[in-house]
């Protein structure tokens, strides 16, 4: 259809298929997706809507699961099962703004470094190193606590963290690529480098950078569940997967409480798996020494 | 004569995404004491699959569907794994292979590598052992081995690493040793000492040698017996001179004929038109037949048997016997 | 072998300007300026002026820098807002116990992970390669901090075989061996969370180099040799496969710090990281400032420590 018959991507296309896990998947994150989209329809509740005991004045706290609240309600009285719905959408679309971020500062940074080399690679390179060596949460914690949390800020911190394995990973192809003979002819064209490296590099390296985003898209997601649970993250009353656990660390929700902290643990772990898988059968897929 | 091993219909099969095809095929030949056998065919002839199986070292898609291997009249397919491990394999029949560089570990020093065959097989002490592998060392024709046996692969040139080898395989004093194109990545001089060493370490040793090459200068130089195969199968064997002298498979003629020599009047070398056709893809009947002078209608039906003249054997419908007279 | 040291050193310099220039930028940003909490709150206001003139702080920001760097060279670290406590002194108090439990998720990581990995590449495609990759791969996926509560859950609630959190059981006042082994109950559950995503790792990493190195043609010879499998595998493949390990040693470290921090909060663990994190709810940004230095400055120090154990172990680099 899209693609062309016997290209590269056709192959590859052909080989993700046969491989059973990259599939499920696939499946799990569409389905995820869809439940994201769909989350004001399917909820039965607002995420913010508080509720009320029978017939009293108090909030209806800590509520067992029931057919009224499919997974009970939280230390507010909110309903979890809707909380997880429109969680959903917030995870991802931090995740995905994020891995934006990172993808596009990442290979604009590997292409550059990769093609010019010499001090731009070794300057780029350095900084990558230092962001590095820094522990990932504590960067994107000092990050987010010097500016007020908030969604915009944790997706920007995660993006500015997590450009380096782009960064590695589109230079070392660049520097595979470089010195493929058609390049080589287009410089002899006196073609410009601009022109090269977008229309005859780039293409060739968009397989590797895939793979990447898709397990990039899985560390966002567990870095911003991170950042939530640790209150540095998505604030209070916008749910989230990683901030509906911070009530866990209370030891009696932990003990007592399971249905309001195992069930977005259990969908972050899902979601993220499945991402893997499709990340690994694209890796597969991908690769022409099979 | 002794015969130390002989093979007898020895078919292997591989499993690809595309399906199953066979690499070899109906494979018999023998080698006997103190006699160098050299098989001689083209890249994807077989014959080093041939010398894999043998070894048992065939990889995992692939496995022996028929045949039997006597080493010493035992046929080694009825034993267990353990019991080729501990009596055969490095025991009765060593294996030397073409790539010397990667044919050694690179982070174990070369000492340790000839040691452990002679620790493996041998009920020696650690000093005993070290003192063959320095003789030993010594016999291949390295210098100073005191001081080679503590170095590393990739301090050693190429040369000295193809003796350590050979210095590995003959350490047990094997029957046998089958040499896997051991010349073909070293230099002509080199490969000349190399060559020159196998011809004495087998007088010495009374080792067989299988040796396995595409290379008929080799052949010519050092071969006692010849085993032509093409696409997995024998199509001719028997003494050298006969091979040489009186070729009988037109594929034989057509690649003797493709030897350079010094006194060529020719400008033009002859080739054997067209190529070799893929393993899982192979003509019908007998399967040089496309590319053969001499094919009929019987050879691209019919699958030729061998037919036999003294020692000489060949699998071509040329010399089919005329009514009455005998065949393999 | 000398030349690749001192090339890796000459690197790393930069660097840890880089790192210090990266802290300081986000010091000054944070709101408040730690810098000004350097001064010792125990002075008195006479002496202010001075202290103030020895930061630099009326001066232009590259010289704060250079101030500030000097103060942190003597370990000066400035003091915290709320009760003007040392910064240096709280952070020496917990280092022990941070290196304690990441040490110990350190070492367990490859003492786990390596035999998985090889058990891994040894039985490949058999159920129990499947089992071991199914459990690697939910290792890496699943939020560390939610394995932290479900253990928590299961093994010190539910079953109530080990402590859910701290480092000592404080009521019951252990001394000599008694203290030791309470230290030792209290950081199983802590060492397992914080490893886990290494293990699996580890354990994935081994079992990919031992796959790719048993199709070496030095192991068709070992083979040829008629070693026996054992041998095959733990002389000759194993010490191949071991070599690049090495280099997970150098991104362990980073992950093990930055684990810390959600480890030694769920576990109440009183570490660095526990420190960290409550410095965070509080806004104390001195010791956030100085908790990125020194631990980027210690995952720095493990990277280079990791590639110089690289180039002594592998023999080709040594030669």
């Amino acid at each position: 259809m899209l693609i062309k018959k016997n290209s590269f991507y056709d192959y590859a296309y052909r080989r993700f298929r046969r491989n059973k896990l990259a599939v499920i998947g696939t499946f799990i994150t569409l389905a995820f997706i869809v439940v994201a989209l769909l989350a004001p329809i399917l909820s039965p509740y607002e995420p913010s809507e508080f509720f009320f005991m029978e017939g009293q004045n108090l909030y209806n706290k800590y509520d067992t699961p029931s057919l009224q609240h499919l997974l009970g309600t939280d230390s507010l009285g909110r309903d979890v099962f809707s909380r997880l719905l429109y969680g959903a959408r917030v995870t991802m679309m931090v995740a995905l703004s994020a891995v934006s971020i990172s993808t596009i500062i990442g290979t604009i940074i590997g292409l550059v470094t990769g093609y010019f080399g010499r001090f731009i690679d070794a300057f780029f390179m350095r900084i990558v190193d230092i962001v590095i060596s820094f522990p990932v949460l504590f960067l994107l914690i000092s990050i987010s606590t010097i500016m007020d949390p908030s969604i915009w800020i944790v997706i920007l911190a995660i993006g500015l963290v997590s450009w380096t394995s782009t960064a590695r990973l589109v230079r070392g192809e660049v520097l595979r690529v470089k010195e493929l003979d058609y390049i080589v002819a287009a410089n002899a064209c006196g073609s410009s480098s601009l022109k090269i490296i977008i229309k005859h590099i780039l293409p060739n390296i968009l397989a590797p950078i895939m793979v990447q985003v898709t397990i990039g898209t899985a560390q966002a997601i567990l870095m911003e569940a991170s950042l939530s649970f640790l209150g540095v993250g998505v604030q209070q009353p916008t749910p989230s997967w990683g901030n509906m656990l911070m009530d866990a660390q209370k030891l009696l929700v932990l003990r007592d409480m399971p249905w309001i902290w195992i069930p977005p643990g259990v969908v972050t772990l899902l979601l993220v798996l499945a991402i893997y898988f499709v990340g690994d059968g694209l890796r597969d897929a991908f690769d022409p020494k099979q | 004569m002794k015969t130390i091993l002989e093979v007898r219909d020895l078919s292997v099969q591989f499993r690809t995404e595309e399906g199953s095809f066979h690499a070899i095929e109906h494979v018999s030949f023998s080698v006997e004491e103190q006699k160098t056998l050299a098989i001689v065919g083209e890249s994807g002839s077989g014959k080093s699959v041939t010398s894999l199986a043998i070894m048992q070292l065939i990889a995992e898609n692939g496995k022996i569907t028929d045949g039997e291997i006597f080493i010493e009249g035992q046929d080694i397919l009825k034993l267990t794994r353990k019991e080729v491990q501990q009596s055969i394999l490095g025991k009765k029949i060593s294996m030397i292979f073409q790539e010397p560089m990667t044919a050694l570990n690179p982070v174990i020093k070369i000492g340790d590598q000839i040691t452990e065959s002679i620790l493996e097989h041998q009920q020696v002490s650690k000093k005993e052992a070290r003192q063959i592998a320095l003789d030993t060392l010594k016999q291949v024709g390295i210098p100073s081995p005191e001081e080679r046996i503590k170095q590393y692969p990739h301090q050693l040139s190429g040369g000295m690493r193809q003796r350590v080898m050979i210095a590995m395989g003959l350490v047990t004093r094997p029957k046998i040793m089958i040499a896997d194109e051991p010349t073909t990545a070293l230099d002509v001089t080199i490969e000349a000492q190399i060559l020159n060493l196998l011809e004495e370490l087998k007088k010495k040793f009374k080792t067989s040698i299988l040796f396995v090459t595409h290379d008929l200068n080799i052949v010519a130089d050092i071969a006692d017996d010849v085993l032509v195969m093409y696409c997995g199968e024998v199509i001719e064997k028997g003494p050298v001179a006969d091979i040489f002298e009186s070729p009988k498979h037109p594929y034989t003629k057509g690649l003797l004929a493709t030897m350079p020599s010094l006194d060529q009047t020719k400008s033009v070398l002859p080739t054997i038109k067209g190529s070799v056709p893929n393993i899982s893809k192979r003509p019908s009947g007998c399967h040089f037949h496309p590319r053969c002078e001499y094919a009929t209608e019987r050879c691209r039906k019919e699958k030729p048997k061998t037919y036999v003249e003294g020692a000489h054997h060949v699998q071509c419908f040329l010399y089919a016997p005329k009514e009455g007279t005998k065949h393999a | 072998m000398l030349k690749y040291i001192s090339k890796r050193l000459l690197i790393s310099i930069p660097v840890i300007i880089g790192i210090t220039i990266l802290s300081f930028i986000i010091m000054k940003l944070s709101p408040g300026d730690p810098l000004a909490n350097f001064i010792n709150p125990s002075i008195d206001m006479a002496d202010l002026e001075k202290s103030r003139q020895a930061l630099g702080l009326n001066d232009p920001l590259y010289v704060q820098y250079f101030k500030w760097i000097g103060q942190v060279a003597k370990g000066n670290f400035g003091y915290t807002y709320s009760g003007n406590h040392s910064i240096s002194g709280l952070i020496l108090e917990r280092l022990p116990n941070t290196v304690i439990l990441t040490l110990s998720a350190f070492v367990m990581s490859f003492v786990v992970g390596i035999p998985l990995g090889v058990i891994g590449a040894v039985k490949k495609n058999t159920r129990t390669d499947y089992g071991i990759t199914l459990m690697s791969l939910v290792g890496v996926a699943i939020p560390s901090f939610f394995f932290g509560l479900l253990v928590i859950y299961v093994f010190a609630l539910m079953l109530g075989i080990f402590p859910s959190g701290g480092m000592v059981n404080i009521r019951a006042g252990y001394t000599g061996f008694a203290y030791y082994t309470d230290i030792l109950h209290h950081l199983v559950l802590p060492a397992v969370v914080l490893s886990l995503g290494n293990i699996a790792s580890v354990s994935r990493f081994t079992r990919s180099n031992m796959l790719d190195i048993l199709k070496e043609d030095y192991i068709r010879t070992a083979k040829a040799k008629g070693l026996r499998n054992k041998a095959v595998i733990y002389r000759h493949a194993l010490r191949n496969a071991l070599i690049p390990v090495v280099t997970i040693f150098g991104l362990s470290i980073p992950f093990l710090f930055s684990g810390a921090y959600i480890t030694e909060s769920i576990f109440n663990w009183p570490g660095m990281g526990q420190l960290g994190i409550r410095a965070i709810q509080d806004r104390e940004y001195g010791i956030i400032m100085a908790l990125n230095l020194i631990t980027a400055t210690l995952v720095l120090t493990g990277n280079l420590i990791s590639d110089i154990l690289y180039a002594i172990v592998d023999p080709r680099i040594r030669h």
